[in-house]
């Protein structure tokens, strides 16, 4: 049973860490119909750009508002250079977002090269909660993903311009007609989406470390997981996120860990044979 | 999107579309005569290899519109049945050939089963998440990822019609014939009712199945199709570079078919050649460190898709018929207004 409840922790950790990159994926999705891709390097710029603060004597929780200003900038600037000309072809969006991981990784392995960087672990010690132990570490990814996420939702839900998003992924004419200014949403959005991935990269730095490679391996999980929770859906990318994050870490314990990447693909398949648009009300799958 | 051009007056003979494939094939059986060193006609067999993996990805794309990640793994499909048949089995080069296209026709079909709920967005999703899958699984499995997880090895070289093909020219021959049947195929199946039925999908898929075409089982027939040419592309990879491994078939080489088909012109049957020379050749003529050449290939790809999204050979087709457009109407009276609407 204290194995069960370990995994359970580590399960909420990482598909904490999961939900925050799939927000920024699926808003921007429900926005604009773009299949960004190259959000994975907005996290592995985030991850760095941490990694580069706390190297310069920076505090960790420093660390992690930097990573999310310069996340938020590439995904911005990603954004003005890129998408902006693609919006009316979102198929060219993709493939533009394919372009910009090469483009993006490549600057990084010159900079950085190809190694593991790592940081000392910012809070040390663990709690008890009965026999399971949890390290302040990874209480503190959790929560800065819960408080995240849900600053998000709230804001989502109670804001004038959190309304205006809403409207706009429903109708974006009708949106445009009242008076939204659609073009400052979108940039607003891929910088929200940016922020977040970039404190996610931040976070991922504390708990593994970062490579250059790392964002590659987490935006897949982030469109599982948005596709799971419904793209354009934020509350399906948060409890998604979660939903994933659990099956890999059970799978991993239970079954193999070699295969963990693997359970979160046999998740979205199974989910989206039965529910096509995923588990929440998200977009229809628009014609490519 | 849709243009309105006048229905012509004569069809155009049947075996136009089939000459400048002809032509461009004829003119490359005289390359490894100008003088390439070793090194150059290595890269065109690579090149042509390419070629043939990016047709896998051209035709779903081109004819049905369906934009997939996971012909690299059709094409992955293709070299290892053929590198476990030869190290199982002992098979020739026919068999293997016909063994890699039936599992990869197969395997692409099976890969497009999803399209049967989700589509759009969702299916170019799941394709990415398809390839990974595959990729995870093979690695796991002590078949695929060989000894050690260092890959399989292809000891031997292609013998076919009692010859066999081991020095790198006659292997470049080899593959342009390979090439040259692939796009006559192409050009062949783009007149076809079924590319015909292909192009309804492509142009306006609700309008298509309102008139009774059965569009899902068609997207998915494009896909298997596509399966098959990457699988071919896949025994002629093993048999070549004589060692696969999982990792040769990832992501990246997904966006790089991409790329090809992209650069080289989305509808361009030619395309795919064009294509993998420059995603080839060009790297290797200005001899950059691999990791520019990534940085360079995803900014020729940015670029393009911004600026030019009809690919190279769209883009000069399209120069050709405004040239030609200007030649026959001289006078500039009412030409600027038709010609504007004519492009757009």
């Amino acid at each position: 049973m204290q194995e069960f409840f370990q995994q359970l922790v580590n399960g909420v950790v990482i598909g904490g860490v999961y939900a925050l990159i799939a927000i920024g994926v699926t808003l921007v999705y429900g926005l604009t119909n773009l299949i960004n891709f190259a959000h994975g390097q907005v996290v592995t710029v985030g991850g760095f750009a941490a990694w580069s603060a706390v190297s310069t004597g920076i505090p960790f929780a420093l660390a992690v508002v930097i990573a999310a200003l310069v996340g938020g900038v590439t995904s911005l600037a990603m954004e003005r250079v890129g998408f902006r000309f693609t919006r009316a072809n979102p198929i060219n969006g993709f493939i533009l977002s394919l372009a910009i991981i090469f483009v993006l990784e490549g600057l990084l392995v010159e900079r950085y090269g190809d190694t593991l960087h790592r940081i000392d672990t910012p809070l040390n010690g663990t709690v008890s909660i009965g026999d399971v132990q949890v390290s302040y570490q990874r209480l503190l990814v959790v929560g800065v993903a819960a408080v995240l996420t849900l600053a998000l939702m709230v804001a989502l839900k109670r804001t004038k311009v959190g309304r205006a998003t809403r409207a706009y992924a429903e109708d974006p004419p009708t949106a445009a007609l009242m008076g939204v200014n659609t073009n400052g949403l979108i940039m607003l959005v891929f910088l929200v989406g940016g922020a977040l991935a970039g404190a996610a990269g931040a976070l991922l730095l504390s708990l593994f470390g970062v490579t250059v490679t790392l964002g590659a391996a987490f935006v897949v999980k982030a469109f599982v997981v948005s596709l799971i929770g419904g793209l354009g859906s934020v509350e399906g990318a948060a409890i998604a996120g979660l939903a994933v994050g659990l099956a890999e870490t059970f799978g991993s314990a239970y079954i193999s860990s070699s295969w963990t990447d693997f359970f979160g693909y046999v998740l979205v398949i199974i989910v989206l044979m039965v529910r096509p648009s995923g588990l929440f009300k998200g977009s229809e799958g628009a014609h490519v | 999107m849709s243009d309105t051009t006048l229905a012509p007056v004569r069809p155009a003979a049947w075996w136009r579309p089939y000459v400048p494939v002809v032509v461009v094939m004829a003119l490359l059986t005289l390359l490894p005569h100008v003088g390439l060193s070793n090194r150059h006609v290595h890269l065109s067999v690579v090149c042509l290899i390419w070629a043939m993996a990016a047709f896998g990805l051209f035709v779903p794309y081109a004819f049905a519109g369906q934009m997939t990640v996971a012909v690299v793994t059709a094409w992955g499909v293709g070299a290892f049945s053929t590198a476990l048949a030869i190290e199982y089995w002992d098979w020739g080069f026919v068999p293997n050939l016909l063994f890699s296209m039936a599992a990869a026709f197969v395997a692409g079909a099976l890969m497009a089963m999803p399209i049967l709920r989700t589509k759009g967005h969702y299916f170019v999703i799941i394709t990415f998440v398809l390839a990974e899958a595959v990729t995870v699984a093979a690695n796991n499995w002590e078949v695929t990822s060989g000894p050690g997880g260092g890959g399989i090895s292809v000891s031997q070289p292609i013998e076919f019609l009692g010859f066999s093909f081991a020095g790198r020219i006659s292997m470049y021959y080899l593959c342009l014939a390979a090439v040259t049947i692939m796009a006559l195929t192409v050009v062949w199946l783009r007149g076809s009712r079924l590319g015909k039925h292909f192009a309804s999908i492509r142009e306006n898929e609700e309008l298509a199945r309102s008139i009774g075409v059965s569009t899902t089982w068609l997207k998915i027939l494009a896909l298997a199709i596509g399966g098959i040419f990457a699988g071919a592309a896949g025994t002629f990879y093993a048999y070549y570079l004589s060692h696969i491994d999982i990792r040769g078939f990832g992501v990246n080489q997904a966006i790089t078919l991409i790329l090809i088909v992209v650069v080289g012109g989305r509808q361009a049957i030619l395309g795919p050649l064009v294509g993998a020379a420059v995603a080839y050749y060009l790297p290797e003529l200005i001899q950059l460190d691999p990791n520019r050449v990534l940085i360079g290939y995803g900014v020729v790809l940015g670029l393009m898709v911004i600026f030019l999204p009809t690919g190279i050979l769209g883009g000069l087709d399209s120069a050709w018929k405004r040239w030609q457009r200007r030649r026959r109407q001289p006078q500039p009276s009412e030409a600027p207004l038709l010609s504007k609407a004519g492009a757009s």
